[in-house]
């Protein structure tokens, strides 16, 4: 799952067939030790957003920029990074996409 | 299982601040000398020793604290002496510990106390300090810091409840005012609102005077069975509600992004444990970390109904002199936020309140809660003090 992919690829459980972002090592809702990869649409909403402008360490050339909590077509929620796009601006409700994972991050970006 | 009832004898605590030359071992010794004193024991009565600190390794290279504290109190080899990390809320597990062993009937007099130095680091260690909280298998990959990820509860808490960035702005007026007379203060000048709205962004719509800064201090308190409290002196103040929960330790894995759930959870124990309802609480420190969190914690805490704790700041219900004063120090905001020490130290603020001593006093408090919360709300302790 970490080859910059732009498949949203998240865990399943075997046992009980529910959704988790990676990794999981045992399912927290049924306790059995084993999971496959599945392949979400990528599509999802914002939940809510933010602008970083005091970075964590490994982030001082990348400020300012965007998180944003996303709630994903498949009831799972995740917090990733929206991509910059020249005069649009998050909104809760907002329609977004999956463009990449890279370096352990998930990358969005707004639909029209 | 009957548990013994629980009471704070002594307290002690350096100033919160940038503490030039103290040392985590300094700044322990003399908060824990003090409540020995306070207290008016023999360190060799007590039976164990926690102390609460969250990351003296990164920050300093030094692990190991607890003995190293208690060698330098002169505490006896036969007791245990165990260092407790929660995060922000190290202490008051710390002292949920203590409270536990003893009303067990395990232990008579326990020393709690915590510690944390942070100033004098490098912005490099510090800000992975401050991130080491977040979940690094998957959150913490994300770019996201502490003020963003309140700043994502903020923004979620003004479009479902309608909470104003002034109100949001308040509590930060209100906790830097407060903590004008209190000499253990970090900050000790009030601010404006628009000082506040002024500030530089942080992590929008989060700004400067938003967020807590970060602080060297120690606090501590030694606690005994509260039927033995009369021995030692008249000031105890007992433990009548205690509580430890557990929290997500990402944003993505609430499905409520304006709450704590594990501060809803602990609160209800505590509650249930004490007798009492969130209406019997004369006076509160709670978690402040970010000014929005103050709003998010009342309500987590039964104070206020869910969405109208931006309007009760507003209406100064939560001032000193209203009718539910909330952060009479200072809070983390302007008290400081020294991580491993806080807990302790709303503990201090709280039972000098219930003993009629505290520089912002709240008359006729009886009963006070203090409320801790570690990370990302990933845990969470509550204790509700009375005044006996």
């Amino acid at each position: 799952m970490e080859n910059g992919s732009n498949q949203l690829m998240v865990i399943k459980c075997k046992g009980c067939d529910r959704l988790f972002m990676p990794p999981k090592y045992i399912c927290p809702e049924c306790g059995g030790p084993e999971q496959e990869e599945v392949r979400l649409s990528g599509r999802g909403v914002i939940s809510t957003y933010t602008t970083i402008r005091v970075p964590p360490s490994g982030f001082e050339d990348q400020v300012p920029y965007d998180l944003v909590v996303v709630d994903l077509a498949e009831k799972l929620s995740v917090t990733g990074r929206l991509a910059a796009e020249e005069g649009k601006e998050p909104e809760i409700g907002a329609p977004v996409s999956f463009v990449k994972k890279e370096s352990g991050a998930y990358w969005f970006k707004l639909e029209a | 299982m009957k548990l013994r009832g629980v009471s704070i004898i002594g307290i002690g605590s350096t100033p919160f601040g940038v503490l030039k030359g103290e040392t985590l071992q300094s700044m322990a010794s003399k908060a824990c000398n003090e409540a020995i004193k306070d207290a008016g024991i023999d360190r060799e009565q007590i039976e164990a020793f926690y102390l609460g600190n969250y990351i003296s390794g990164m920050i300093d290279g030094q692990e190991t604290i607890a003995p190293l504290v208690a060698n330098s109190l002169g505490l006896r080899g036969e007791i245990p002496s165990t260092k407790v990390e929660g995060a922000c809320s190290s202490s008051s597990i710390a002292l949920r510990q203590g409270y536990l062993l003893v009303a067990a009937g395990v232990y008579d007099i326990v020393l709690v106390a915590g510690v944390e130095k942070m100033t004098a680091a490098s912005t490099e260690k510090i800000t992975m300090s401050l991130s080491a909280s977040l979940d690094h298998e998957t959150e913490g990959l994300s770019g996201l810091t502490f003020p963003g990820f309140w700043a994502l509860m903020a923004r979620r808490h003004m479009y479902q409840f309608g909470t104003t960035i002034e109100q949001i702005g308040m509590v930060s007026v209100k906790n830097h005012n407060n903590s004008v007379v209190n000499p253990r203060a970090r900050f000790r000048n009030p601010v404006t609102l628009e000082k506040v709205l002024n500030s530089r962004l942080i992590a929008d719509p989060l700004k400067l005077y938003d967020c807590c800064p970060t602080s060297d201090g120690a606090a501590a308190a030694v606690i005994c069975a509260t039927e033995m409290a009369r021995e030692y002196n008249d000031k105890a103040v007992e433990i009548v509600g205690s509580a430890q929960t557990t929290g997500s330790c990402t944003l993505y894995g609430m499905s409520e992004r304006t709450s704590l759930p594990a501060t809803i959870l602990a609160a209800k124990q505590a509650y249930d444990m004490a007798g009492l309802k969130p209406g019997d609480i004369d006076v509160v420190e709670l978690h402040d970390c970010f000014s929005i969190a103050e709003i998010a914690d009342s309500e987590d805490l039964g104070l206020f109904e869910k969405g109208t704790g931006g309007r009760a700041v507003e209406s100064g219900i939560t001032q000193l002199g209203g009718k539910l004063p909330i952060n009479p120090s200072g809070g983390l905001l302007s008290k400081g936020h020294p991580v491993g020490a806080t807990g302790m130290g709303q503990v201090y603020e709280i039972v000098k309140q219930l003993r009629g001593e505290h520089e912002n006093q709240v008359k006729g408090a009886e009963i006070g809660l203090t409320h801790n919360a570690g990370g990302t709300g990933a845990v969470c302790t509550v204790h509700i003090l009375k005044k006996s």
